[in-house]
C-alpha cells in the first residue's frame, strides 16, 4: 500500500514536468534539424593554400625569402602556445596560436592571432576595433552566408552567457542579417571562426532543449539539479507504476485472453430489494461489471484498490487480497465482504449489495 | 466515470509502463553522469604542453609562468614553417603540434602529411610504439595498456564513419578507456570508456531508434510518446479525483 502511496504524491511532483518532456520531446522530432543547424545557410570555405606566396617562384626559392614570420621568432614572442595553425583571416594570412582549448569549440579557450607577414598582433576582442579592422568581422559573416542578397542589420560584440549560444564560454561577435529567419552568424572574437549561423528554427529547438533538460538556468547542460531530482522521482513513479501493473496480473485482476467468455450472476442489493441477474465477461471486474450494467455502487477511486468504498458480499469464501485486508475489518471479510474492484466475476456466482452510505 | 478513466489508465500503461521506465531510467543515467566526464575530458589530457624548447636563462626569467609546466628538455624546431612551404606551395590546413613528444607539421597536399619539425623528416605512419607514446602521455594518470591494434577494416560501431586505419589503445581499469589514434597523423580521433558506451545504449534505449540511434522522429517513439501523454492525462485525471473528490457521500455513481 505504501508504493501506491507514492505512486500517487510523486505524480503530484512531476506531472507537469511529465508532459512538458513528453511534448517537447515530441516537437524536436518535428523540428527541420537542417534548418536549425544553419546548415542551409552556412557556407564553410575549403582552405586556401599559400601558393601564391611561394609557386613558381624560383628567384625566392634561391634567395630562401621567408614569406612569413619565423616559427621560432614566434615562439620567442609567444612562449605560452601548444599548437601554431597557419590560415586566413578573410583574405589575410594569419597565425592562430593556441595557448589553451578545451576539447569542445565552446570551453573557455585562449588563443591569439598574428598576422603572418608582419607579426602583427590582431586582437578582434575589443567593442571598437582597430581602423584596419574595422570591417572584417561583417565580411567574414557576409561571405559565411549562402545568398548575397541581405543586409546586415547590427553587429556587437557579446560576453558569455550569450542567449542564442548557451554553452558557449567566450566572447562573440553577433552580426544580424535581415533575412525571413533573423539569422545571427556568431564568430568567436579569440579566433575569428565562424561559430554557428542561428535563426529562428535554432531558437525554437533550443527552447524545446531548455524544457526538455529542465535548464531553466540556461545553463547549456542537462546535468543540473532540478532534473537530476526529478529525474529521480520519475524514476519513482514509473518503477512503482509497473509494481502496481505486476500486483494487478499476479492477483488476476488483470487477465489477457483470446476470447470473451460471459456468465450470469445473481446482484442482491438492499438499496432497491431486487433480485436481478448480470451478464458479463468472466474475466472482467466485479466492480466494472456492476458500473457497466448500472447497478448501483461507490467507488471513489474508480476501482484502484485506494478508497475502500466498493464494498460487496460474496456467496463464497473467496481469497483476500492486500486491499481487502486494509479496508474491511476482520469481522466483514469472515462474513465475506470484500472490495468489488479486486475479484472477478469468475469468482462469484451471487452478489449482495448494502445500503449506501449517505442515502 | 471514474472506473472507465481508471481502466484506461492501467491499459495504456500496461503498453506504454515498460517503455516510461525505460525514459525513466536512462534519462536519469544521463543526467546523473557529467557529460564531459562521458566524453572522456577529464580522461584525456586536453593541456598539451608548450611548444618552446626551454633554456636555462629562459626559465629564470618567467619562473612563474613555467611553475605548472613540465621541466623535460624538448626537441627545439629546426625545420621552419617557410622551409616546409617552399617545399610544399600548394599545401593547405599547415599546424605545428605535438605528436606525442615531437614537434610536427602537419599539412594537407595531395593528402596528410606529417613532418617532423625538429629533423624534417616526413613521417610516413605511426608506429605501434609512437601510438603507444601518444597514448600513454595524453591520459592524465599513469595507467596499463591492455591491447594495441591497428584497425583496418570491420570497424567497432562505436567509431562511427571516421576514416580509417586505427590505431586502437585498449586500456586496463574498471572503465575500459580506448582511445583511437589516427594512423597517418598521430592525432586523437575519439575516446570511448564504458560509461560513454552505456551512454549510447541508453540513448537508442532512450529515443527508441536501437539500430542507427540518430532518429528522434521515427513511428515508435511517435506512438508512444502519444500513448504516453494520453496515459499520463488519465492517471492526471485519477489524481485529480484522489486529491479534491474523495469524500464517498458527494460522489455520484
Amino acid at each position: 500500500m505504501i508504493l501506491k502511496q507514492i505512486h500517487k504524491w510523486v505524480s503530484v511532483i512531476v506531472f507537469v514536468q511529465l508532459f512538458i518532456w513528453m511534448g517537447s520531446g515530441f516537437l524536436l522530432g518535428k523540428v527541420d534539424s537542417n534548418k536549425a543547424t544553419g546548415r542551409d545557410t552556412l557556407v564553410r570555405q575549403s582552405p586556401a593554400s599559400f601558393s601564391r606566396f611561394y609557386a613558381n617562384d624560383s628567384v625566392t626559392k634561391d634567395a630562401l625569402k621567408n614569406t612569413f614570420i619565423s616559427i621560432n621568432a614566434l615562439i620567442q614572442q609567444y612562449p605560452l602556445i601548444t599548437q601554431i595553425k597557419l590560415g586566413y583571416l578573410f583574405t589575410q594570412p594569419i597565425y592562430k596560436l593556441k595557448i589553451f582549448a578545451g576539447q569542445h569549440n565552446y570551453q573557455v579557450s585562449d588563443y591569439n592571432l598574428v598576422d603572418a607577414i608582419t607579426g602583427e598582433l590582431i586582437d578582434l576582442s575589443s567593442p571598437v576595433l582597430a581602423a584596419k579592422h574595422a570591417g572584417l568581422i561583417t565580411s567574414i559573416a557576409k561571405t559565411s552566408y549562402k545568398e548575397n542578397r541581405y543586409a546586415i542589420s547590427r553587429v556587437t560584440l557579446l560576453q558569455p552567457p550569450i542567449e542564442d549560444l548557451p554553452r558557449e564560454r567566450n566572447a562573440v561577435w553577433q552580426v544580424n542579417i535581415d533575412d525571413e529567419s533573423q539569422t545571427s552568424v556568431y564568430i568567436r572574437a579569440q579566433t575569428g571562426d565562424v561559430i554557428a549561423h542561428v535563426n529562428d528554427e535554432t531558437r525554437w529547438r533550443d527552447l524545446l532543449l531548455m524544457l526538455h533538460f529542465m535548464d531553466y538556468t540556461q545553463q547549456g547542460s542537462f546535468n543540473n539539479w532540478f532534473i537530476k531530482i526529478f529525474a529521480m522521482f520519475t524514476l519513482l513513479l514509473s518503477s512503482t507504476g509497473l509494481w502496481w501493473i505486476y500486483r494487478l496480473f499476479k492477483d488476476g485482476q488483470i487477465k489477457l485472453t483470446w476470447f470473451i467468455r460471459n456468465k450470469t450472476v445473481v446482484v442482491r442489493s438492499a438499496d432497491t430489494s431486487k433480485k436481478q441477474t448480470l451478464r458479463a465477461s468472466a474475466n472482467s471486474s466485479i466492480l466494472n461489471s456492476l458500473l457497466t450494467n448500472n447497478i448501483n455502487i461507490q467507488a471513489v477511486c474508480g476501482g484502484g484498490g485506494v478508497c475502500g468504498t466498493c464494498k460487496f458480499k460474496a456467496d463464497v469464501e473467496l481469497a483476500r487480497s492486500a486491499a481487502d485486508r486494509k479496508h474491511i475489518t476482520q469481522t466483514e471479510l469472515d462474513l465475506g465482504y470484500r472490495l468489488a474492484c479486486q475479484h472477478l466475476i469468475k469468482e462469484v456466482s451471487a452478489i449482495g449489495l448494502d445500503k449506501r452510505k449517505g442515502q | 466515470m471514474v472506473a472507465i478513466i481508471r481502466r484506461y489508465h492501467r491499459w495504456l500503461m500496461l503498453f506504454v509502463g515498460l517503455q516510461f521506465l525505460v525514459w525513466s531510467f536512462s534519462g536519469l543515467y544521463m543526467v546523473l553522469v557529467d557529460i564531459h566526464s562521458i566524453h572522456g575530458e577529464d580522461l584525456v589530457n586536453a593541456k598539451q604542453p608548450v611548444l618552446a624548447p626551454w633554456t636555462e636563462s629562459y626559465q629564470n626569467t618567467h619562473k612563474s609562468t613555467l611553475q605548472s609546466m613540465q621541466q623535460k628538455t624538448r626537441p627545439s624546431i629546426s625545420t621552419d614553417i617557410n622551409d616546409v612551404l617552399r617545399e610544399y606551395p600548394n599545401a593547405s590546413n599547415i599546424s605545428l603540434g605535438w605528436l606525442g613528444n615531437k614537434p610536427v607539421y602537419r599539412l594537407t597536399a595531395d593528402g596528410v602529411i606529417v613532418i617532423d619539425a625538429a629533423t624534417g623528416d616526413i613521417i610516413n605512419s605511426i608506429s605501434k610504439d609512437l601510438a603507444t607514446t601518444i597514448a600513454l602521455s595524453s591520459l592524465d594518470e599513469s595507467r596499463k595498456i591492455q591491447n594495441v591494434e591497428l584497425i583496418t577494416d570491420n570497424p567497432p560501431s562505436e567509431i562511427g564513419f571516421r576514416p580509417l586505419p586505427l590505431w586502437r589503445v585498449d586500456f586496463v581499469g574498471i572503465n575500459s578507456p580506448t582511445l583511437y589514434i589516427n594512423y597517418t597523423t598521430g592525432e586523437i580521433v575519439t575516446v570511448r570508456q564504458n560509461t560513454w558506451r552505456i551512454f549510447d545504449v541508453l540513448w537508442r534505449l532512450h529515443i527508441m531508434d536501437y539500430y542507427e540511434g540518430e532518429d528522434i522522429n521515427n513511428w515508435l517513439l511517435n506512438v508512444f510518446t502519444i500513448s504516453g501523454v494520453l496515459a499520463a492525462l488519465s492517471g492526471l485525471i485519477l489524481l485529480w479525483f484522489r486529491l479534491f473528490k474523495n469524500n464517498p457521500a458527494e460522489y455520484p455513481t
